[in-house]
């Protein structure tokens, strides 16, 4: 039985009609003009197009001994559900995440024991110092905000991460354009040609942190980034003395799709600086294979403050490595109009006067 | 988006049928004679029953169809020019032999326009022609009075049908034309001076009202401005969604690049030059007659000088 061939054009999908004229492949739907050869090349493209195998094969974190976790409990808030691992003499602790009171719910067990801890670096005083530098310079923060801020319940708490190492084998295909123009009596033309650009090759990739908390919100983690990995010390129970430790409750397998996500774009991005020469490139298909994919499980110290304003809820991070400090801030509004329209009030002044004195010359 | 439209058009001609199937006999005539397509919804009813039964009178009156076709759908002026040409011939417009008549479609999505001519409309409406309808009609349309645009439409197309039946056709070397009460003169070197006079510019009290509204308008935008930037101040939470603090340095490793041509496409638009300035309507090229091409159907069609205009 007879097969008929059908080629759909790269441009609009429509079937291609071979024009012997001008001996290459012509689409009736959108004027494009493909070249016989490429067209074959393109399609045996499409057709071997791999998809994504990013397969992690190393699980993360050890198992505890029976001696490391002697001491060490858990409490639960009831209030968002987050479990804290601190020593059995604490007392009176409040949830760090929602401020709300946190009952002993037993003994550490049943949890990976972590592979890395990155110890504090900077104490309290320094985290209140950095966090009052933070609301600095905020002309619309409500003063009373300030006022009413519970600096001094600031607390040191231990993050879980997950950190995802991997090699990436990649093949990207980016279709890129480059365009001329040129003119005759009647008309101007403007010649936009298409180009497939492919590249393949290997990249690595070193401790990609995904927060294993579901209490703390993953936008909030993020923006607290980079930690510096070269200061982690293998885990002890020791560094945990004073401070919090968030429980995970994401697991490593849970968080992959966060971690993958972030791999393929800056892949695609690094890969994208390989490619001169064209006015405009854009991602048409990525595969990534991951070679030696392993995670590590890892302790992460952060500063965490709550309060309230105006009955919302008001959460700062600060990277207890490097100072860093995040925390979306709310909104003075009468500051907000007063400075509306004082710059517009002396803009439209100075406008309309302006205007005034030209038409009196 | 060609066969999107087709699927339209099956959809379209399905809903005729159905409708000259189940409706009594009073209404399948109204259906008939209707030439007004308003499914982007430019006009209320009063006006689309008024509209209508003007354009079909005035078709009936001259014998030649005057169509208006409104739609929503993005289409590129390539494709509302073919729309419009497949419309027209699929519902059967048109007077005679040669099926005379013009349609009109507006593709709100786009805000584009475009005529499409057949038969004795091709002679009617040459592209000068088309130029002057546009002129008349996008200032209405910019400012969202599509009734008037219409029948606007309407009353050129009348007159253009009129003058070329008595021989002389509306072109580039017709003198004088437009003169319409409401035509104010869109660049034309040969428009009439309005009924009130010369211009004789604004008042000072005038003048400086404006002013002060220019004033308050720059104001408001330098304090929404400022506003904007300190509440930006803010906000300090933003999610990643790179990794490229973590790329291992110098393991980057090109194994294989290759770049291969695939096609190309020309865009192609019309070079003006000082003769058309002069002339005033539009930036098509100053073609006397009309180029005609032929619709799906195999009908020759005129229209779509310039690829239409935006509004």
């Amino acid at each position: 039985m007879s097969e008929l061939l059908k080629y759909k054009c790269p441009n609009c999908g429509g079937v291609l009609e071979f024009d012997s004229g001008t001996q290459q492949m012509k689409c009736p739907y959108c004027d494009s003009t493909v070249d016989v050869q490429a067209l074959s090349g393109y399609d045996e493209e499409l057709k071997n197009a791999a998809p994504d195998q990013m397969n992690w094969e190393k699980e993360a974190g050890n198992i505890w001994d029976e001696e490391e976790t002697k001491g060490m409990k858990v409490y639960v808030c009831d209030s968002c559900g987050g479990e804290i691992i601190a020593d059995e003499n604490a007392s009176a602790m409040k949830c760090p995440y929602c401020d709300n009171p946190v009952v002993m719910k037993g003994n550490l067990s049943g949890v990976l024991k972590p592979d890395l801890i990155i110890p504090f670096k900077i104490d309290k005083r320094q985290a209140k110092e950095l966090y009052h530098r933070h609301l600095q310079g905020k002309k619309f923060l409500p003063r009373v905000f300030e006022d009413e801020n519970h600096i001094d319940e600031m607390k040191a708490v231990y993050v879980p991460f997950w950190l995802f190492h991997c090699d990436v084998d990649f093949d990207v295909r980016f279709r890129g354009t480059r365009t001329r123009a040129y003119a005759d009596a009647k008309n101007n033309y403007i010649e936009t040609s298409y180009y497939a650009v492919n590249r393949a090759g290997t990249l690595a990739f070193d401790q990609v942190p995904v927060d294993g908390s579901s209490s703390i919100a993953d936008d909030l983690m993020q923006s607290i980034e980079p930690f510096d990995i070269r200061e982690a010390k293998p885990f002890q129970t020791a560094y945990l003395s004073g401070y919090l430790a968030d429980k995970y409750d994401v697991g490593a397998e849970a968080s992959v799709s966060i971690a993958n996500a972030r791999i393929k774009s800056s892949t695609e991005q690094a890969v994208a600086s390989t490619v001169n020469s064209y006015e405009t490139i854009s991602v048409e298909h990525s595969s990534l294979r991951f070679d030696n994919g392993s995670a590590m499980y890892a302790l992460y110290p952060v500063w965490i403050l709550n309060t309230t304003y105006a009955g919302e809820r008001y959460i700062f991070a600060l990277n207890g490595q490097t100072g860093k400090t995040v925390g979306d801030l709310p909104v003075s509004k009468s500051a907000y109009w007063k400075n509306f329209f004082l710059v517009g009030g002396i803009t439209a002044a100075a406008v309309f006067a302006g205007a005034m004195a030209a038409m009196l010359l | 988006m060609k066969r999107s439209f087709k699927s339209f058009l099956a959809v379209i001609a399905i809903c005729l049928i159905l409708m000259a199937v189940s409706l009594p006999l009073t209404q399948v005539t109204y259906a008939a004679t209707s030439n007004l397509f308003d499914y982007a919804g430019t006009l209320d009813d009063y006006e689309a029953e008024d509209l209508d039964a003007y354009l079909a009178a005035r078709s009936q009156e001259l014998q030649f169809d005057i169509v208006v076709l409104t739609i929503s759908e993005g289409y590129s002026s390539d494709d509302l020019l073919a729309s419009a040409e497949d419309f027209y011939d699929n519902n059967g417009f048109g007077y005679g032999p040669n099926r005379d008549g013009i349609i009109l479609a507006v593709d709100m999505t786009r805000s584009q326009v475009i005529l499409c001519t057949t038969g004795f409309g091709i002679e009617a409406v040459t592209e000068y022609g088309e130029e002057v309808i546009y002129d008349y009609i996008l200032d209405d349309m910019s400012d969202g009075d599509f009734a008037s645009a219409y029948e606007k439409f309407e009353e050129v197309v009348y007159d253009f049908v009129k003058l070329a039946r008595n021989g002389d056709p509306v072109d580039w070397d017709t003198p004088g034309y437009p003169s319409y009460p409401w035509y104010e003169g869109v660049g034309g070197g040969t428009d009439p001076v309005g009924p009130d006079g010369p211009d004789e510019g604004p008042t000072a009290g005038e003048a400086a009202a404006a002013s002060g509204a220019g004033a308050l308008a720059v104001g408001a935008a330098a304090g929404a401005i400022s506003s904007g930037r300190n509440k930006s101040k803010l906000k300090t939470v933003r999610a990643k969604t790179q990794a490229n603090s973590y790329e291992r340095q110098g393991s980057l490793v090109l194994s294989d690049r290759r770049e291969r041509f695939l096609y190309s496409t020309v865009a192609v638009s019309p070079r003006p030059n000082a003769n058309d300035q002069n002339r005033g309507h539009g930036q098509g090229p100053r073609t006397s007659g009309t180029r005609v091409h032929i619709g799906s159907s195999g009908t020759p069609h005129g229209g779509g000088a310039g690829g239409g205009r935006k509004f």
